[in-house]
């Protein structure tokens, strides 16, 4: 299941993060490409091994983990450091699934990637095409938010960037690895907390009903999670 | 978990099923005993094959089918034909676990017992002792109840009918094999309906939450059923 989650970083923290990055020095995508032919993959990446991919990064998940919308979708239980990109005109990512494990060379963190997050830093306004888009059983989805906002997919997914036809497209885009492995048992967990998270307004967070609701979540999570 | 359902025969099929029984030759109790359990157990029942007991067992299978608590707390996928007994002054049946598979006689049906069963069919001032005493990990329970109502407990329990010392201790008792078989995963599935019940009651079927809790747990139960 494709989520999309608004307003993780706020827009001020986006401006930050641009006049960083759109003074930097990028390098040719294609050395994180794992796989896939450089055909594939066409787009500009800030080193990511770089001092300032590693500050930023470390910027947007301190934002990241602490937003209950974030955590809800991904129950993340490793993650693996930002990587930002930049997509200009006639860039493009063909259709592709992302590598199954990733390895951090700087700090031998290994995960297995089971979702995959695109956290848009360019509004929508500023580029044409570069729509992510997302395969699943069935459907196609196309995604292009906000500067500031997410999406988080399974990153078993097929998906691509289609090409760019105006302006440039800049992102962070990063790798999970869930509490929870398998994905039918994350959806079912988080239409549960949605539940209770339109139920505790209503009903009152004290609500006998809605502490039940909360065992339950809570009693799945144990059931189920890897940590 | 130890589950009582009250009301699942009323008065007058207690009193028909009591009458039944009393027109019936019983025999002694240990011909559906295992080998650990036939040195402890000392009381009568009603042949599994004869007339009496098929009839009552059929019976005792419709009052559970119309019993939304019972298929709730159960998610029964085979139950054994409901066997009937009966301890006079003096009889018992001492601590044991009751056999993990059990055959249906004269079918190729295999029962793995999940949860037992007793229905109480007398009135507690109807005797004294005869209590099922219950050890689980929190300790020992007791349980004596209304003729009519009956207990659902893990069949992983170890259990005891106290000696009865006056007037007769009639019941039912059977096994099921539950869709769910981990007790933990079951008691969960309980919790949640029970809850879906209660704010259903209390918002209306139709409302968004409970349709959407309603999903979850179709979606819990397609996860982990066993059919």
């Amino acid at each position: 299941m494709l989520i999309c989650v608004p307003d993780v970083l706020s827009k001020e923290t986006v401006a930050q993060f641009r006049s960083v990055m759109d003074a930097a020095e990028w390098e040719d995508g294609a050395s994180t490409a794992g796989a896939q032919p450089p055909s594939v993959k066409s787009n500009e990446q800030l080193p990511p091994n770089g001092e300032l991919s590693r500050r930023l990064g470390e910027r947007l998940l301190q934002a990241i983990v602490s937003h209950p919308g974030f955590v809800a979708a991904a129950i993340p239980l490793r993650i693996y450091p930002p990587m930002f990109n930049r997509y200009r005109v006639g860039h493009r990512f063909g259709v592709h699934v992302d590598n199954a494990v990733r390895g951090d060379a700087l700090t031998g963190v290994r995960i297995r990637a089971d979702l995959a997050v695109t956290v848009f830093l360019s509004e929508p306004e500023e580029y044409d095409g570069g729509e992510l888009v997302v395969d699943d059983a069935y459907d196609s989805h196309q995604v292009k938010l906000p500067a500031g906002a997410l999406a988080v997919y399974p990153a078993s997914d097929l998906h691509m960037i289609s090409p760019v036809t105006r302006g440039a497209r800049v992102a962070s885009f990063f790798w999970v690895q869930s509490m929870i492995r398998q994905e039918s048992v994350r959806d079912v967990i988080y239409d549960l907390d949605a539940a209770i998270q339109q139920l505790a307004p209503r009903l009152g967070g004290d609500d006998e009903d809605v502490m039940k609701l909360g065992g339950v979540y809570h009693n799945l999570i144990r059931h189920w999670s890897e940590v | 978990m130890l589950i009582c359902i009250p009301d699942v025969l009323d008065a007058r099929q207690v009193a028909y099923f009591r009458d039944v029984m009393s027109q019936t030759v019983w025999e002694d109790g240990r011909t559906t005993a295992g080998s650990q359990s036939s040195l402890v157990k000392n009381n009568l029942q009603l042949p599994q094959d004869g007339a009496a007991a098929r009839e009552l067992g059929d019976l005792v299978l419709d009052a559970l089918a119309a019993c939304p608590t019972f298929v709730s707390a159960a998610l029964p996928l085979r139950i054994f034909p409901p066997l009937f007994n009966r301890y006079g002054a003096g009889h018992d049946f001492g601590l044991h676990v009751d056999n993990a598979i059990r055959g249906v006689p004269r079918t190729s049906v295999r029962i793995r017992t999940d949860l037992s069963v007793t229905l109480f069919l007398a009135d507690p001032d109807e005797y004294d002792g005869g209590e099922l005493v219950i050890e689980d990990h929190y300790g020992a329970q007791e349980v004596k109840l209304p003729a009519g109502h009956l207990v659902l407990y893990p069949s992983t329990s170890l259990h005891l009918v106290r000696e009865v010392t006056r007037g007769e201790r009639v019941a039912s008792f059977f096994w099921l094999q539950s869709m769910i078989r981990d007790n933990v995963v079951r008691s969960l599935l309980f919790d949640l309906d029970q809850t879906i019940q209660g704010l259903t009651e209390r918002l209306g079927a139709g409302d968004p939450a409970c349709v959407k809790l309603t999903g979850v747990y179709h979606n819990l139960i397609r996860i982990w059923a066993e059919a």
